[in-house]
């Protein structure tokens, strides 16, 4: 038996054939014995330790899909189903989530979006239309003037928050304002929950969105969805670091956000040496207790020609910490 | 890890695969109950976790559309593992992360993302086989059929796997830290100093 041979016996425990060749080639081959070791504990170090499983709402996700996918051959009654989901989704959901009209009638139990969606998607047929008219915040919306189809419903679900779509790429060039750049690492560990930015995840949520969306103009659908796609793009661990920034401004103004961005084109107009010697001096100021910081930040040569609203961006990021 | 289920297994898989095919909406929500957890395990170790659902959510994608053409003698599990390895085949190798032995050491974020990055960086065909062996737990018999090749290419393959994996695996294989599964409670918040 040859080292190749005994190797492709040991990977398969149904394999045919006896074992004494393969313990006395074992017994002669100190290679293949460190091989067969390895192989074992390569097989215990890819196993989990704890079941994976995916998310809760992995059904809903399939059904919005498959419903989005109508354009594919599957039957009819396929497709009719998928269609029912989500109609009936918006039906489930309204009444719980908006402010709807008035009607006779007790309300239904909440349930989580998976559940609505498993029970509308089996249901032979919708027993009881959408409402027609549902008010969110101060603004009515029709839902029969200008319906979100399938696809565009899958496609607002899939996006982050909006407000952290606008702001990664500022965030990821305030590295000096973070305690590390954004770059090749071991990733951020995620929070059990997910971090706040993540796509919508509860029927609130997925609500709000699909009204959102359906506001939205094209245009803007568009560049969000750009700008979704460019997060998806970078690699795991530069998410994670941008998400978990984003936990640091999120409750930031809207004022306080652009003076963010101009802060970070400024910094892009620094040579090498000036920004490297700004980064300096700001992880010298992350040392100071917070009452010094202030001070310490206006004192900046770089600080002088700020606005006031670059100023209260960048002393409100020095004391998030 | 649900257990894998062998071809000769007797499951209702394949008569709900016929109703699904047939528009049957109960019948797809059993099949996603039975198969969405090892399907999403299948892709996680190669894949973060939103990647992964993505990967899995394409798959039962794949097998609801391509149900019209499922034909019963077709052992379902070969059918569905058949499905995810075109969409592992499909995906694209990556590169072994290099990361830091003390990170490695303290953080099992850090081991997770290596053992990934090591898995995805097979090439494609050693990866699906190494996949369906050694995470899907499949037989080589049944993972042949998944692949559509001899029960002895799974092995060479398998082999080929296995070999590579030492190489880039040392730092895990040398080290006496335990191996890294997602979300340890041993984690808790593993920021590097800057």
């Amino acid at each position: 038996m040859t080292c190749d041979e005994l190797r492709e016996r040991i990977v398969d425990s149904a394999s045919q054939g006896g074992h004494a060749p393969v313990v006395a080639h074992l017994e002669e081959c100190a290679a293949c014995r460190a091989a067969a070791r390895e192989y074992g504990a390569l097989d215990r170090l890819v196993q989990p330790a704890l079941p994976l499983s995916p998310p809760a709402d992995f059904e809903a996700r399939l059904r919005l899909r498959l419903s989005a996918g109508s354009r594919r051959p599957v039957s009819s009654a396929w497709l009719l189903g998928g269609a029912v989901a989500v109609l009936a989704l918006a039906a489930l959901l309204a009444p719980h989530f908006l402010r709807a009209r008035p009607k006779p009638g007790p309300p239904a139990p909440a349930e989580p979006a998976s559940a609505l969606v498993s029970i509308a998607a089996a249901a032979p047929a919708p027993e009881a239309p959408p409402p027609d008219i549902v008010a969110v915040r101060s603004t009515p919306i029709s839902f029969q003037t200008a319906p979100l189809n399938a696809e565009e419903k899958a496609e607002a679900v899939a996006l982050h928050g909006f407000d952290f779509l606008n702001s990664f790429r500022t965030l990821a060039r305030l590295d000096m304002f973070f305690p590390e750049p954004v770059g090749p690492r071991a990733p951020v560990p995620v929070p059990a929950r997910g971090f706040p930015s993540c796509p919508p995840d509860t029927p609130e949520a997925i609500t709000g969105r699909f009204l959102d969306w359906q506001r939205a103009p094209r245009t803007e659908r568009i560049r969000l969805s750009e700008l979704e796609k460019s997060f998806r793009d970078r690699p795991e661990e530069e998410r994670s670091l941008l998400e978990e920034r984003w936990t640091l401004v999120r409750d930031f103004s809207d004022d306080q956000r652009a003076g963010l961005r101009r802060l970070a084109s400024r910094m892009d107009e620094l040579d090498s040496r000036a920004h490297d010697r700004l980064e300096s001096e700001i992880r010298l100021i992350e040392r100071l207790p917070k009452e010094q910081r202030t001070a310490r930040w206006r004192a900046l040569p770089f600080a002088k020609p700020l606005t006031g609203q670059e100023l209260a961006s960048a002393e409100r990021l020095l004391l998030s910490r | 890890m649900a257990p894998p289920r062998s071809a000769t297994q007797p499951t209702p898989d394949s008569g709900d695969l016929l109703l699904v095919a047939a528009g049957d909406s109960a019948a797809l929500t059993r099949l996603v109950t039975r198969w969405s957890q090892p399907v999403y395990a299948f892709f996680e170790r190669t894949r973060e976790p939103s990647a992964a659902t993505e990967a899995a959510l394409a798959t039962f994608e794949r097998l609801v559309t391509s149900s019209p053409r499922y034909a019963p003698d077709v052992p379902f599990p070969s059918f569905l593992w058949g499905i995810a390895v075109k969409i592992v085949e499909d995906g694209k190798t990556g590169d072994v992360l290099e990361i830091p032995a003390p990170k490695l050491a303290e953080s099992a974020a850090a081991r997770t993302a290596l053992v990934r990055s090591a898995i995805a960086a097979l090439p494609s065909a050693e990866r699906a086989a190494f996949l369906l062996t050694r995470v899907a737990r499949l037989p080589a018999t049944a993972a042949a059929e998944a692949l559509g090749v001899p029960e002895t290419e799974v092995r060479r393959r398998l082999v080929r796997a296995l070999e590579s994996l030492r190489t880039s695996l040392v730092p895990l294989l040398e080290s006496p830290a335990a191996p890294a599964p997602q979300g340890e409670p041993e984690d808790g918040p593993t920021r590097a100093a800057s």
